[in-house]
């Protein structure tokens, strides 16, 4: 059944009357409009502005706390703390516990607590290797307090430290200091989407569609928003950038599409459900690492189905319909390929693991390259650039990774001259601006059009260039809602971003921390792609980009982004809230609506 | 894990890249946003690449252009239209130093903060009703200008009329032009008469003739010790270099009043071998008649004059206004101001004001001035362009007008009929008027460009 069918059925008979009269009721008030509309841009940019700088604000004042897990009790006389799940134990500077003797490796051993509390320790290839109460570690092997261990010839008993200790450790810590309430921030957000709804109607006509779709989001917003604060949290700036970049997500589809809506609350719906769910599900490290390989196989079978099977739209052939939905199998091929990328630090030191992911990656972007979309493409690659060098810390691997590719760059461009066009028309859009240069050249006029105010959401022109709505994002911000909030909205992205780097001290699991990164990566090359693929000095995104519009399901594409960027602060929130059992564990939140994000920006697995 | 969580700071290349490019974009905004608005692909402004906002009107509020049904309109008169065409440019852009193309942003109301929004179209589709958009007053009047244009009667050239003391541009008709109510399709090769599209005051250069006379003058008052010693043999035609310099008349014995008065091209054929080639080219340079400036942002054509050897004839024909000599018209008024005012031009400007469709003024225009000569020089070529009407021109030609003028009836050769030239001044302070009239292949300077000079300023005196 497709949307116009819902919606016909949906709509009863009384209703056309009524929307003819508040159509007309909209119509006799134009001039009041006219006079409101200054107004509402204005108030709707510092609204905009609060909310980014509020959360930015809030994001980075909080203080990492270090908390301690385990001692070990030197032979020397030293006390060292244990302040995270991973620790490296070695000479090296960059280890976790640091045991400065020459007769220590560099990265010697690593010392690993469990979900369940218990902990491991594993020898990291060692020269001397790792006793374990006398005798030698062969891998790996679980360590309990009291126990001995032998590094380098330094005998060292391990600690672990109670949980009656750490509710002390935690009392003591005091209170955090919370300068910004995250509940005015969310009413902020909330009349931020009222304005944009009304300004909607205004341009657009009335639209039970937007009407009920911004109610939707309403809605949603503040039923998380509960459920969080019954679960005690404080913090949800990371959330809350969230919603506000699907608000503009939201503005900007209901603009180019009237059927848009409908399918955008679908999405955010769909989006926040799967949210939840990979969030209660992944909080088990065991469980997430073991979805790994299956994960990564089933990627690799959905590409070769869509290889087989897709269709092509927009030049890529990036595209499968399933019941009626068509969608983007990259959208859910990220999501896998976050995790798949993810490792624990026991893991991270054998080369073998790099090398294999290094295959997996080889050909989830070969397929994406030969299906023509050179845009996820592209993405893909900058995430894998990003674990593989958090992976392996190595640039001569990084190095060999990149020749690789630009080699295969050259083979591209020889076999597809139209992207060497496009790279030719760098610096001088305006000189092809009716051929290569259409989009770019459109995009920035509309968008200087509208200054740092905007038209208003629903009232730009560069909605009706094909593919504006996904591709153009940025100039229908820009035209719509003003360069103010179009800078707001790469704000947040970089402010998730930075967030993701601050955070990952305070990760668990290094599996957690490049997931994370790995997420954020993606959204911010993603961003890149769309702002830079639309203006001049950079070939425009269309052909390289995937296209997405307006139907269609997006399937969680940044879900995983979102929710390995909570992920990695789980134990930041320790000392906020009780540990509490359930839904909502400690701190995993992971971000809902990246669906919002990803109507926001392209690669939205939607069809034309 | 700190071993990761150093890695980590690889994220934060990638941000400042973003950032960086953010930066990028954010600058070019700042400096290229008018450019990028007035791009006639942009529908908040432009319906098939036509402005369709903004009003262009005269300094007396006559309305030149407007916005109708969502489509660009003229004035009604037919006459007013031909006469302002190329001041007011056309709806399609052809004429690139029209109003229409040259001051965009202005018309659309363009600014970084508000951008279009204000006095843009916000409903696209709907149709717009020229309440949008600014209106820009230029400093035209039409009627002076339809004086103009009908003086000309339909033959091609320039009539330009400014006020030396604010510089304000009273009249700018350019010939041949079109209705543009009504343009030509340009369909067919040869179809569309050349040059309509071109503004000959601003765009054009063309050979000067005698009106280059006065240059040589102010060199020669500035370098001869006595200018008023000066006597000159004129006996029709002499020989000089080995190449005959031809005059108008006889005219005998003649000083420096009388030859420019007379046009004696021996006499100046004579000047210009004392005063050598690289004096008259630093003159023609000083005077701006060999470079380029900006009319409201609009550039004028840089003339051209070539230093010749001495000893040549060429030399002696440069100094005539002959030789390579090519002045563009609107850069001759810069000249006359300067004259008319002690020495100083004040540059010609084409903007009076611009206001907010409600009234409300923006924008600010601010004369700019350049001392060409000094103020001895400038009186001293003023009394002798006096002298000249009076004594050679006549008076009664001229009836009511205090004026100040120079002839000048250029050759250019190829069988065709010469330029006529008619520049100068009127010495009225009621009506600070410079003038430059062409008529290209017109004939006589004096009857034909005087004719319609006469006319055009009759006019002017009168309102």
């Amino acid at each position: 059944m497709s949307t116009a069918e819902l919606i016909r059925r949906i709509n009863l008979p009384d209703l056309s009357t009524l929307n003819q009269r508040l159509d007309a009721l909209i119509e006799s008030r134009a001039s009041l409009f006219a006079y409101l509309m200054p107004v509402f841009r204005v108030i709707s940019i510092i609204l905009a502005v609060l909310i980014v700088c509020r959360c930015i604000r809030s994001l980075l004042q909080d203080r990492i706390e270090p908390e301690t897990w385990a001692y070990l009790d030197l032979s020397t006389g030293e006390r060292l703390p244990v302040r995270h799940w991973e620790n490296v134990i070695g000479r090296a500077r960059s280890s976790d516990i640091i045991i400065g003797l020459p007769t220590v490796s560099r990265s010697h051993s690593a010392l690993i607590r469990g979900e369940d509390g218990g902990w491991q320790i594993t020898d990291l290839g060692s020269k001397s290797g790792t006793l374990l109460n006398g005798s030698p570690v062969v891998r790996k092997a679980p360590v309990v307090g009291g126990d001995v261990l032998t590094i380098g010839g330094v005998e060292a008993v391990f600690t672990p430290v109670s949980p009656v200790e750490r509710s002390e450790q935690a009392a003591a810590r005091g209170k955090p200091g919370r300068g910004i309430r995250p509940s005015t921030t969310f009413f902020l957000l909330t009349a931020f989407q009222w304005i944009i709804e009304t300004e909607l109607i205004c341009s657009l006509g009335f639209s039970w569609p937007v009407i009920l779709s911004f109610a939707a989001l309403n809605l949603l917003m503040w039923i998380y928003f509960a459920v969080i604060r019954a679960l005690r949290r404080r913090g949800f700036e990371a959330e809350t950038l969230c919603f506000f970049l699907t608000t503009l997500g939201f503005s900007v589809a209901a603009s180019a599409s009237p059927d848009a809506p409908v399918k955008q609350t679908a999405a955010l719906t769909a989006g926040l459900v799967l949210f939840i769910g990979l969030s209660w599900y992944l909080r088990d490290l065991k469980r997430a690492t073991a979805l790994r390989w299956p994960m990564a196989a089933s990627t690799l079978a959905l590409l070769g189905i869509n290889m087989i099977f897709g269709e092509t739209i927009y030049g890529a052939r990036n595209w499968l319909t399933i019941a009626g939905f068509t969608f983007q199998p990259s959208e859910i091929v990220k999501i896998a390929f976050v995790y798949a990328g993810g490792a624990t630090l026991d893991r991270l030191f054998a080369r073998r693991n790099v090398y294999l992911f290094i295959a997996f990656a080889g050909a989830c972007i070969g397929a994406l390259a030969l299906m023509g979309d050179f845009g996820t493409a592209a993405i893909f690659f900058a995430a894998f650039l990003v674990i593989v060098y958090l992976r392996s810390g190595d640039i001569a691997t990084i190095a060999f990774v990149c020749a690789g590719v630009v080699l295969g760059g050259f083979v591209v461009l020889s076999i597809k001259p139209y992207i060497a066009n496009r790279f030719a028309v760098w610096g001088h859009v305006w000189e092809y601006a009716h051929s290569t240069g259409y989009q770019q050249t459109r995009t920035m006029s509309a968008a200087a059009s509208g200054g740092l105010v905007g038209f208003g959401p629903g009232n730009g022109w560069l909605k009706m260039i094909a593919a504006a709505d996904t591709d153009l994002v940025f100039g229908m911000l820009c035209e719509e809602l003003g360069l103010v909030v179009a800078l707001s909205a790469v704000a947040s992205v970089a402010a998730l971003c930075m967030f993701t780097v601050r955070s990952a001290s305070a990760g668990r699991s290094s599996f957690y921390v490049i997931c994370a990164c790995t997420a954020s990566s993606m959204l911010v090359f993603q961003m890149m792609l769309n702002v830079f693929g639309s203006v001049d000095g950079h070939p425009p995104e269309r052909q390289f980009c995937c296209k997405a519009s307006s139907k269609g399901k997006n399937v969680g594409q940044h879900v995983p982004a979102v929710n390995a960027i909570r992920g990695i602060t789980r134990r930041r929130y320790s000392g906020r809230f009780r540990a509490g059992p359930g839904l909502f564990p400690t701190g995993t939140v992971r971000h809902p609506a990246e669906r919002g994000y990803a109507r926001f920006f392209p690669c939205g697995g939607e069809s034309p | 894990m700190k071993k990761i969580k150093q890695r980590t700071a690889a994220l934060l290349l990638l941000l400042a890249i973003l950032c960086l490019g953010m930066g990028i974009y954010v600058t070019r905004y700042l400096t290229n946003g008018d450019k990028w608005a007035a791009f006639p692909v942009n529908r908040h402004a432009f319906s098939n690449g036509e402005l369709t906002v903004g009003t262009v009107l005269d300094r007396n509020g006559v309305v030149l252009s407007d916005v109708s049904g969502g489509q660009r309109v003229f004035n009604e008169s037919k006459a007013v239209r031909r006469s302002v065409l190329h001041a007011v440019g056309d709806s399609a852009g052809f004429i690139g130093t029209g109003a229409l193309s040259a001051f965009k942003p202005v018309l659309m109301g363009y600014n970084p903060v508000t951008g279009v929004t204000l006095t843009g179209n916000t409903r696209i589709g709907s149709a717009a009703d020229g309440a949008n958009g600014n209106r820009l007053y230029l400093t035209l009047d039409s009627s002076l200008c339809v004086a103009a244009y009908k003086a000309l009667d339909g033959r091609n050239g320039v009539v330009l009329v400014s006020n030396y003391r604010t510089g304000e541009i009273l009249c700018m008709v350019s010939s041949p032009g079109f209705d543009p109510s009504d343009p030509p399709k340009s369909e067919k090769e040869g179809s569309v008469p050349d040059g309509i599209y071109i503004n000959k005051a601003l765009s054009s250069k063309f050979v000067p003739g005698s009106i280059f006379k006065l240059v040589t003058t102010a060199a020669a008052v500035e370098h001869i010790d006595d200018p008023d010693e000066l006597e000159f043999t004129c006996e029709g035609e002499k020989i000089v270099c080995g190449e005959k310099i031809v005059c108008e008349g006889v005219h005998g014995t003649v000083g420096i009043e009388d030859a420019l008065a007379l046009s004696c091209n021996i006499a100046y054929a004579e000047l210009s071998q004392i005063l050598g080639g690289e004096l008259l080219k630093e003159y023609a340079d000083r005077f701006g008649l060999t470079s380029g400036f900006s009319v409201n942002g609009i550039k004028t054509a840089a003339g051209y004059f070539e230093a010749a050897a001495d000893g040549t004839a060429g030399l002696s024909w440069s100094g005539i206004g002959q030789y390579t000599d090519l002045v563009n018209p609107c850069a001759m008024l810069r000249l006359m101001e300067a004259i008319a005012n002690n020495g100083k031009a004040v540059t010609p400007r084409i903007i009076g004001k611009a206001t907010t469709s409600g009234g409300f003024p923006i924008g600010l225009w601010l004369p700019e001035s350049e001392r060409l000569m000094s103020k001895e020089t400038a009186t001293a070529l003023s009394d002798m362009m006096r002298y000249n009407v009076t004594s050679v021109y006549g008076e009664k030609n001229f009836p009511g007008l205090e004026i100040c003028a120079k002839t000048g009836t250029a050759q250019v050769g190829d069988g065709k009929k010469p330029h006529a030239w008619f520049v100068g001044f009127l010495r009225n302070e009621d009506y600070p008027y410079a003038f430059v009239v062409l008529v290209e292949n017109g004939g006589s300077g004096r009857t034909v460009a005087g004719g319609v000079a006469s006319k055009v300023l009759q006019a002017a005196a009168g309102n």
